[in-house]
Formats: C-alpha cells, sequence, structure tokens
C-alpha cells in the first residue's frame, strides 16, 4: 500500500486515481486510519462515517467512468447537507441532526468521483473568527496546537493543513474560509456572491453567504470551483451566468494590481508588514504593473457587516424553536406554563443556542427592531452601498487588488474569546470584499515569525465581480513567484 | 430618523429583544449579554460618521444588470420531493407506520 496519498493535491490524486496508479481503496482506508489516529488530536470532525466512505470507495474502484475528483477524500463542513451525516452546525440545536438529502455542491463533487470522509467542526452556525465557538469544543490549529485555526471554516481548514483531505468545502460570509486559509498556511476561494448554489446550506446571512472551498493548492481551488459552479433549480438566488474560460497567464504582464493602502496599514505586527511586502515584490517580479488605492470604508466595514449580517441572522435562525426545527427542551415545566408554546419555544432556543449565537440574534433582533431599524439597519445598508462603490472607483484604476487577508496571524486559543470586539477585528480585512459580494482568493504568503513562532500568513487577490478565474490565477502566479506552494508543512510529517 | 446616540442603547430595549427573539435569559445572563451587546452597539456608532444622504440601501448582491427576469421561474408543476417516511424519520416522535407525529399540547396559548 502507497502510503504518501496524504502530501498530494487533490489534483494530483485524481489522476493517479484515474489511471490505476494508485488504489482508492487503499487511499480512502489510509485516509480513514490517520483521520481517526489524529482526531483527537485536532478535533477537526464533528462526524465520521468510515464504513460509508469505504463502501463507495470498493463501488468507484470497480467504476468504469473516472470523474475528476475520482476517489479523492473531501471534508464538508458541517452546516452543509451530505445525506445520511451529522450537519449539527456545530451546535446542540441540532445535535444528532443527520441531513435527508446533500447539498447541490455535495452532489456535484461527488458526481466527479469525491468520497466524504465527515463533517468538519465550525464556529457554532458559523458565528466566530476563531472556532472556539463550537459546541463541540474548539478546533486546534495543526500548525501550532495551542492556536486557533480561524474560523469560522476551522475544522475544514484544520483537516486540509492536517493533511487529513487534500479539500474540503467550508462557508464564507465575513471571511469564514479565507481567514482560516491564512491561519492554517492553505489556499481558499470565496467566489463571486450566487456563483455557487447554497442549497443545502444552512444560512446564517443570506446577502452573504457563500459556499467556498479550501485546499493546499490553488489549482485545486478552480478545480472544485468549476465543478461546483453553474445554475441550480433548486437555489433562485444562484447566477444563471456561465462560469468563463480558464485564463492562462504565466506571469502578470500587462495587468495593473491595486494595493489599497488602508488594508496595507491594518497590520499590526512587523513581521506580516515584511511578509505582505514579499508579495507585493512578488507582483512587481512577475510583471505586474502596481498602483496604490485607496479604501476608506475599511474602516467601517467591521460594524457595517455585522449589523447587516445578526440582522439576517436573527430572521434565519428563527426557525429553530424545537418544534420545526432543532431541538426541543424538556424540562420547561417548572414555570407555571406547563405545554405553553411560547415557553417551550424560549427554553429550546435558551439551551440549544450558544453564548455568540445569543449574542448575535440579540443584536440583530434589536438593530431591525421598531424605532431602531432605521438608524442601525438601514444605515448600515447604505454603507454598503458606499462600500461597493468604493470597490467600483478601484476597478476604474486596477485589474485586481492585492492585500493582506488578516491583520495577523493565528491567535493563542482563548485569546479573544471573552472579548467579541476583539474577536470581530479579525475580520477587519475579508468584510469589505464579503459586503460588495466580490470573488477572492487567499494565498498561501511567507511565513511569519511571531512569538517566537513560525506561523503562516495570507494574502488575498480580489477582483471585479464574475471575475473569479482571474482571481485564482494571480494567486497561483503569485504563489509560484513567492515559492509557498510548496511551503513545508509540518503536519505532513505527523504520522497517523 | 437620526442614528440613536450612542448612549440611548438601553438594556431594557435589548431584553425588549431577547423576548422577541424567543430567548428566555436568566437574570444574570441577560445582563451579561445585554451588556456586551450594548458595548458592540456604542462601538458601531463610528458608522454615523459615514454620510449617506441620498444612498440607497443595498440589502442583497444579487447582480441587478443580470436578467433574472424569466430564468429562474420553472414551470408551475408538482415535483417529486423525499417520501414522507424520510422527513417523519427525523421527527424525535414519530411512530413507525404511524402518518403523525407527537408534539408537545399547544392549542390554546397565546405566542
Amino acid at each position: 500500500m502507497r502510503t504518501d496519498w496524504h502530501r498530494l493535491d487533490a489534483t494530483q490524486l485524481a489522476h493517479e486515481h484515474q489511471s490505476g496508479a494508485r488504489s482508492v481503496v487503499d487511499t480512502i482506508a489510509a485516509c480513514c486510519a490517520r483521520t481517526q489516529r489524529l482526531q483527537p488530536r485536532w478535533n477537526a470532525y464533528l462526524a465520521l462515517d468510515c464504513e460509508r466512505a469505504l463502501a463507495r470507495a470498493h463501488t468507484l474502484e470497480r467504476a468504469v467512468t473516472r470523474g475528476r475528483l475520482h476517489g479523492v477524500p473531501i471534508a464538508v463542513k458541517a452546516n452543509l447537507a451530505v445525506k445520511g451525516l451529522e450537519s449539527s452546525c456545530a451546535s446542540r440545536m441540532l445535535a444528532g441532526w443527520r441531513a435527508p438529502y446533500s447539498a447541490t455542491v455535495v452532489e456535484r463533487l461527488e458526481a466527479e468521483g469525491a468520497v466524504v470522509i465527515g463533517t468538519t467542526n465550525m464556529d457554532e452556525y458559523a458565528m466566530g473568527s476563531s472556532g472556539e465557538s463550537s459546541a463541540f469544543g474548539a478546533t486546534r490549529n495543526p500548525w501550532d496546537e495551542t492556536r486557533a485555526p480561524g474560523g469560522s471554516s476551522s475544522g475544514s481548514a484544520a483537516a486540509v493543513a492536517g493533511h487529513l483531505v487534500p479539500l474540503a468545502l467550508g462557508s464564507d460570509t465575513g471571511g469564514s474560509v479565507r481567514q482560516p486559509a491564512a491561519w492554517c498556511g492553505l489556499a481558499g476561494f470565496k467566489p463571486t456572491w450566487g456563483r455557487i448554489s447554497r442549497y443545502g446550506l444552512v444560512a446564517y446571512a443570506s446577502s452573504l453567504d457563500c459556499v467556498a472551498p479550501l485546499a493546499r493548492s490553488v489549482r485545486d481551488l478552480e478545480l472544485a470551483l468549476e465543478i461546483m459552479a453553474g445554475p441550480d433549480a433548486r437555489d433562485a438566488t444562484c447566477s444563471h451566468s456561465v462560469l468563463p474560460a480558464p485564463v492562462h497567464y504565466k506571469d502578470l504582464e500587462g495587468l495593473v494590481l491595486g494595493i489599497p493602502q488602508e488594508w496595507r496599514e491594518a497590520l499590526t505586527d512587523g513581521p506580516s508588514r515584511v511578509a505582505f511586502e514579499a508579495c507585493v515584490q512578488a507582483a512587481r517580479a512577475a510583471g505586474a504593473r502596481l498602483v496604490e488605492v485607496s479604501l476608506p470604508l475599511t474602516r467601517h466595514a467591521v460594524s457595517c457587516y455585522y449589523l447587516l449580517a445578526t440582522v439576517e441572522a436573527a430572521s434565519n435562525l428563527a426557525r429553530f424553536d424545537g418544534l420545526r426545527y432543532g431541538m426541543r427542551a424538556d424540562d420547561y415545566s417548572g414555570r407555571g406554563h406547563n405545554s405553553s408554546l411560547a415557553v417551550s419555544i424560549a427554553a429550546s432556543r435558551t439551551q440549544g443556542f450558544g453564548s455568540e449565537v445569543k449574542r448575535r440574534i440579540v443584536l440583530g433582533t434589536y438593530a431591525l427592531s421598531a424605532g431602531h431599524a432605521d438608524a442601525w439597519h438601514a444605515h448600515a445598508a447604505k454603507v454598503r452601498t458606499l462600500v461597493c462603490r468604493e470597490f467600483d472607483d478601484a476597478w476604474r484604476q486596477c485589474d485586481a487588488l492585492l492585500g493582506p487577508t488578516t491583520p495577523f496571524p493565528a491567535i493563542r486559543l482563548g485569546e479573544r474569546s471573552h472579548d467579541p470586539l476583539a474577536l470581530y477585528a479579525c475580520d477587519a480585512l475579508t468584510t469589505p470584499v464579503s459586503l460588495a459580494g466580490l470573488p477572492a482568493a487567499s494565498l498561501r504568503a511567507p511565513l511569519v515569525l511571531h512569538d517566537g513562532v513560525q506561523l503562516p500568513s495570507g494574502a488575498q487577490v480580489v477582483t471585479q465581480r464574475g471575475a473569479d478565474r482571474l482571481s485564482l490565477r494571480i494567486a497561483e502566479v503569485l504563489e509560484a513567484q513567492l515559492g509557498t506552494q510548496a511551503l513545508p508543512s509540518p503536519a505532513a510529517e505527523v504520522e497517523a | 430618523m437620526p442614528m440613536s446616540d450612542p448612549h440611548s442603547v438601553r438594556i431594557s430595549d435589548l431584553r425588549n429583544a431577547a423576548q422577541l427573539a424567543r430567548l428566555d435569559l436568566a437574570e444574570d445572563e441577560a445582563l451579561a449579554l445585554c451588556g456586551e451587546v450594548a458595548r458592540i452597539l456604542e462601538h458601531f456608532t463610528t458608522l454615523q460618521a459615514v454620510p449617506v444622504t441620498g444612498v440607497e440601501p443595498y440589502y442583497t448582491a444579487v447582480d441587478a444588470s443580470e436578467d433574472r427576469s424569466s430564468a429562474d421561474v420553472r414551470p408551475d408543476e408538482v415535483q417529486a420531493s423525499l417520501p414522507r417516511a424520510a422527513w417523519l424519520d427525523l421527527a424525535p416522535n414519530a411512530r413507525a407506520g404511524e402518518e403523525f407525529l407527537r408534539v408537545p399540547k399547544a392549542i390554546g396559548d397565546a405566542l
């Protein structure tokens, strides 16, 4: 049995399965063994189904038709439906809930031969930036187990960074794939809003939610995009526009890259600034013309995002009442309202939701309530218009924007978990892009020395709406120029 | 309506919001949570500095330039769904072979 499967990216692994050079059954068996061995270490998964994965591997081994992800193990964030698997959103509210159908994106990946190993840990209902708000324990960062992997797609990032799978699905609402990608030394991609179907994704903030992949190579992200993108009759918000043909750039000659000065200034530590300047130099060396642009509303993006997202969350999560959806509290009878519907609902929601979810529901309900909606929600929605206009102005000066993905590298577990505003600040550079619905690829920037530890950092390439391929291609060229596509990953050496 | 003064965020309003959101918070949890939300809202008042007169709100990232007039609307025809048993399997108090499920008594209670 060949034991080096975990060092390959999804594209290479699929090629070797397609050609018969490698056994799908051997790969999936080794993947399951490694995952079960390392699960206690990083807590990347919430549900594993190795029996199902192995049965599927045997079927694929015999298959005549071999898809673009033939026999490739993948992990899926627990807010996406995978038929028969638990998709709990890392919440007590949905603990034990097994999806009776699969999300469109899961169906499309499986149709190309992908094998789902399990559903991954996350911040509860995708509300968090560190992976610590899971009801089932925090995920640890395989690069440094005392640190957070980022969130909310924490388990998906840890699974790929830990070489448990080469490709995983997350969701990116305000940075929930790009930020963990940056903190775990991965490539992550947020598509244009509406590019990829969200049928089967548990809604958090509908005007911002995107299904988004994480991988250890940019080409894997593009492959996942090609497979998942396209209209879906089951999602009316999914775009009907066709994904443009691939763009081929060996370098960045002829392209103009804008560097937002506010994003550069947001970097809080010296090593992160050095790492980002290396990305800028790499862009110049690859032939791009660089211009400085200004996005002054960046400083308001976190406030704007959290007001809009929490309002939408308060509405989307209203359905979890213990009757139509979610766990039902049994111990509400001592309040003198035995069998009262209202008391049952309130008790179920109070017991089922964790503290960060409750905080956001109260915030969103307040911001949308009578007497406050104009001052908070409507005002934020107008600021969002202005954020979009700032990006539109930038596109008159450049083809793409290059900036850091996060203001600082991975934080220590517990470092900010008692200060919501400090946690929200992690999203300072990803939320502007989300508000405008733009595509953004987070690439691996050079490692940074932080508190005596070498940690990953990320840079994001943002393009105009619909130009998903361009952002990925620029990211790929930059990684090649930087040499970070071959970033040494300590987790790869962790033997199962 | 002008944006509220940050100090006008009253804990009583936040507790009312918690009730509207159907959360039954114990006294100490309510005070802690509403205090945190008040602090967050105070921080968010910096948005007041952004002038928005005459600006239209932006509630969705749907591309207005895309023709979505007819392509998104499927024919109004009945389509297959999951079998009833698949849904009943998800209910906590469904009985095998029966076409109903048990829920707590609720009729007669005002919401």
